[in-house]
C-alpha cells in the first residue's frame, strides 16, 4: 500500500510535482501514466525517499520511506536499469545489496535464477544487453522478498519476449497480494498490464480509475457516414447532419468530408438518412482506441509537442 | 476507510532491522568486487616502494649526514595520488552510475551508509598503506643499515605508522570532498589542486604567507614523516592538523549527503 496526500515537489519556478494525492493497493497491478515530463519519476523519487516532497507526504504501508525498519524486506524498486557499476558483475551487484538487507548469500543464487541470469551472475554487468540490465534491476527488485514493487518505465527498449515476461511477472506478483506500481508513457502497455490507472499530466492528478472503466468511458463506438461529392453532396450532408444531431447524435466533420457519429446505431443512421433522402456512400462502424482517449486526456498537459516543419509543407505543397 | 476486500498479504517472519554492520559487510563488497580498487592500490604501492627503494640503492655506499628515511619521500608524496584517487571513487562511481539511487533506496539511512563507507575504506587504506609504508622503511634499513645515521626508532615509527595514517585521511579527506562534488573527475581536480599547489604558491607569497602555506601544505606534512619538514609542530602535529581538517570535510559531506536530494 502506498498513499500520498498534497504531494507537491519545486525545482525553483518548475513545479514537477503539483498536489498529487493518490492510493495504490495491494493485490493490484497499478499503471501510473502520463507523458514524458509529467512527473512521474519524481514521484516515485519521494515514494523511495530519494527526493524530499517540498509539501505533502507519501507512505508505504504507513510509514515514511526512511522509517521502515529494513526497507528492501518491504519495497522493491526498478528506477534505472543503468544505475549499476559496470565493473562488477551481477553476482556481486546482488550481494552488496543482499547484505544491506542482511539476507542470506543464497539469495542472490536464487533471484539470479528467477530472472534467467545465473549463467552470466560473474560476468562484468557493463557487458549486459538492454534486456539483461533490466532482468538485473529486477532480480534487485526481488531479493528482499517485498510486499510493495515499484518499477519505472520497465518495458522501455526491451523485445517482445522481454515484454511478455516482464507482464507475466508482474501480474503474478499483483497475483501473490503484492502491490505492484508500474509507471510507463504507453496506453497501450497498461491496457493489458493494469488493473487500475493512476494517469498524470505536467504533474497534476487527471484521472485515477480501474482500467475497465477508462475503457468502457474510452473507447465509445462511432460511425462514419459520407454522402456524395460535389455542391449537391455537401448541401445533403450539412442535412444530415441536422437531423442526425436532432436525434440525439454527435456530430463532427472530418477533414475528408465524412461525418463522424456517435451516440446513435447504424440502422438509425441509415433510416433517418433514407427519411431524409440522402445517398450515403460510406456507412461504417468505428472504435476510437484506449491511445486516442488517453491523448485526448493528457493533450494540454505534453510538456513538449512538435509543430509542423514549415520547409516541409512548403514542399509538400509545391509537390501537390 | 473503507474495508479492504483485496487479498491480504500473509504474514510475514519478524525481519532484522537495517544496523550499520549490514552497510559495512556491504560496502566490504563493493570495495573488493571492481578493479578500481585492485588498480589504484597497486599503483600505490608501486609508488612507494618502486621509488623509495630505487633511492636506497642509488645512495648505497654514499650515504653521510642523512638517514635513508629521506629516501622514502618521492614515493610517498606521488603514492597518495592513487589513494586520494581510490578514496574520491568510493563514493563517485555511486553517483557516475546512478548505483547511488540503488543503495540509497535498499539502505535510506544516509548517515549510516556514508559512515560504513568511510570506515570501509580508512580501514582499508590505513592497513595497506602502513604495509607499503614499513616494508619501504624495512627495505631503507636493509641496505642502508649502519651507512650514514641511522634513524631513531621514534622517526621510523612516525615514518611507519604516521605514513599509514597520513594515506588513510588524506584519502578520506578525498572521500568527502567526492561525497560533496559527487563527481569523480572534479573531486580528483580538487584533490589534486590541494596537494600541490599550496607548496607552489607558497613560492610566490611575501614571508608570513609562505611560512603558514608552506607548513600545512601536505607535502610539507609528508616530509615532516620523514624528518624532512619546516615548522615547529612536527610530524605528529601535523597528522593531528590533518585529522581535523578531515573530519571538518566529512562533517560537510555527512550534513550535504542527508540535505540534498539524490
Amino acid at each position: 500500500m502506498i498513499e500520498a496526500h498534497g504531494l507537491t515537489k519545486k525545482y525553483g519556478e518548475k513545479t514537477a510535482v503539483d498536489d498529487l494525492s493518490f492510493t495504490v493497493r495491494p493485490g493490484l497491478v497499478t499503471g501510473f501514466l502520463g507523458p514524458n515530463g509529467s512527473g512521474k519519476s519524481t514521484t516515485m523519487r519521494m515514494v523511495l525517499g530519494l527526493d524530499t516532497p517540498t509539501s505533502g507526504t507519501v507512505t508505504v504501508h504507513g510509514l515514511p520511506f526512511h522509517q521502515l525498519p529494513n526497507a528492501p524486506r518491504t519495497v522493491g524498486a526498478l528506477l534505472d536499469a543503468k544505475a549499476v557499476h559496470g565493473g562488477r558483475s551481477a553476482h556481486s551487484h546482488l550481494l552488496c545489496l543482499a547484505q544491506l538487507a542482511g539476507l542470506p548469500r543464497q539469495r542472490v543464487d536464487e533471484v539470479l535464477s528467477v530472472v534467467g541470469l545465473t549463467e552470466v551472475a560473474h560476468q562484468r554487468s557493463g557487458g549486459f544487453s538492454l534486456g539483461m540490465g533490466q532482468r538485473l534491476g529486477i532480480a534487485a527488485a526481488l531479493l528482499g522478498n517485498p510486499r510493495v514493487l515499484m518499477f519505472d518505465e520497465p518495458v522501455n527498449g526491451l523485445d517482445p519476449e522481454g515484454i511478455h515476461w516482464i507482464r507475466q511477472l508482474m501480474r503474478g506478483l499483483a497475483a501473490e497480494g503484492r502491490t505492484v506500481f508500474v509507471s510507463s508513457h504507453l496506453m497501450s502497455e497498461m491496457a493489458v498490464t493494469a488493473d487500475h490507472l493512476i494517469v498524470i499530466g505536467r504533474g497534476r492528478l487527471l484521472a485515477d480509475l480501474s482500467t475497465k472503466e477508462f475503457i468502457d468511458r474510452h473507447s465509445a463506438g462511432f460511425a462514419l457516414v459520407r454522402t456524395a461529392d460535389g455542391a449537391d453532396g455537401v448541401k445533403q450532408r450539412e442535412l444530415l447532419a441536422g437531423v442526425l444531431r436532432k436525434a440525439g447524435g454527435q456530430v463532427t466533420a472530418e477533414p475528408d468530408g465524412a461525418l463522424r457519429v456517435s451516440g446513435l446505431p447504424l440502422p438509425r443512421i441509415s433510416d433517418l438518412a433514407w427519411e431524409e433522402k440522402v445517398r450515403l456512400y460510406e456507412l461504417s462502424p468505428h472504435q476510437s482506441s484506449l491511445e486516442e482517449a488517453y491523448m485526448q486526456l493528457t493533450q494540454s498537459s505534453v510538456e513538449y509537442r512538435s509543430t509542423p516543419d514549415a520547409p516541409a509543407q512548403e514542399l509538400a505543397e509545391v509537390a501537390a | 476507510m473503507t474495508i479492504d476486500l483485496l487479498p491480504t498479504a500473509p504474514v510475514e517472519p519478524e525481519v532484522p532491522r537495517s544496523r550499520l554492520h549490514h552497510a559495512l559487510a556491504s560496502e566490504w563488497t563493493k570495495i573488493r568486487s571492481v578493479q578500481s580498487t585492485m588498480w589504484t592500490l597497486a599503483a600505490m604501492f608501486a609508488l612507494i616502494l618502486g621509488l623509495g627503494l630505487a633511492g636506497d640503492a642509488y645512495e648505497y655506499g654514499q650515504l653521510d649526514g642523512s638517514t635513508y628515511l629521506d629516501n622514502g619521500l618521492g614515493g610517498f608524496i606521488v603514492g597518495q595520488i592513487p589513494v586520494v584517487a581510490l578514496g574520491v571513487l568510493v563514493v563517485t562511481s555511486e553517483y557516475g552510475t546512478g548505483m547511488i539511487r540503488t543503495t540509497l533506496t535498499a539502505y535510506p539511512r544516509r548517515g549510516s551508509l556514508l559512515a560504513a563507507k568511510a570506515l570501509v575504506f580508512f580501514s582499508l587504506a590505513l592497513v595497506l598503506g602502513t604495509v607499503a609504508t614499513g616494508l619501504q622503511v624495512l627495505g631503507g634499513m636493509v641496505i642502508l643499515s649502519g651507512q650514514g645515521i641511522d634513524p631513531t626508532s621514534g622517526q621510523i615509527v612516525l615514518a611507519v605508522l604516521g605514513g599509514g595514517l597520513y594515506l588513510a585521511l588524506i584519502g578520506l579527506f578525498a572521500l568527502s570532498v567526492g561525497t560533496l562534488l559527487r563527481h569523480s573527475a572534479g573531486a580528483i581536480s580538487v584533490m589534486l589542486g590541494l596537494l600541490l599547489l599550496p607548496f607552489i604558491l607558497a613560492l610566490f607569497m611575501p614571508t608570513d604567507w609562505h611560512d603558514v602555506l608552506l607548513t600545512y601544505s601536505p607535502i610539507n606534512m609528508s616530509a615532516s614523516l620523514y624528518g624532512d619538514g619546516a615548522g615547529s609542530l612536527g610530524g605528529w602535529g601535523l597528522l593531528g592538523v590533518l585529522a581535523a581538517a578531515t573530519a571538518a570535510v566529512l562533517a560537510a559531506a555527512f550534513t550535504a549527503l542527508r540535505r540534498r536530494d539524490v
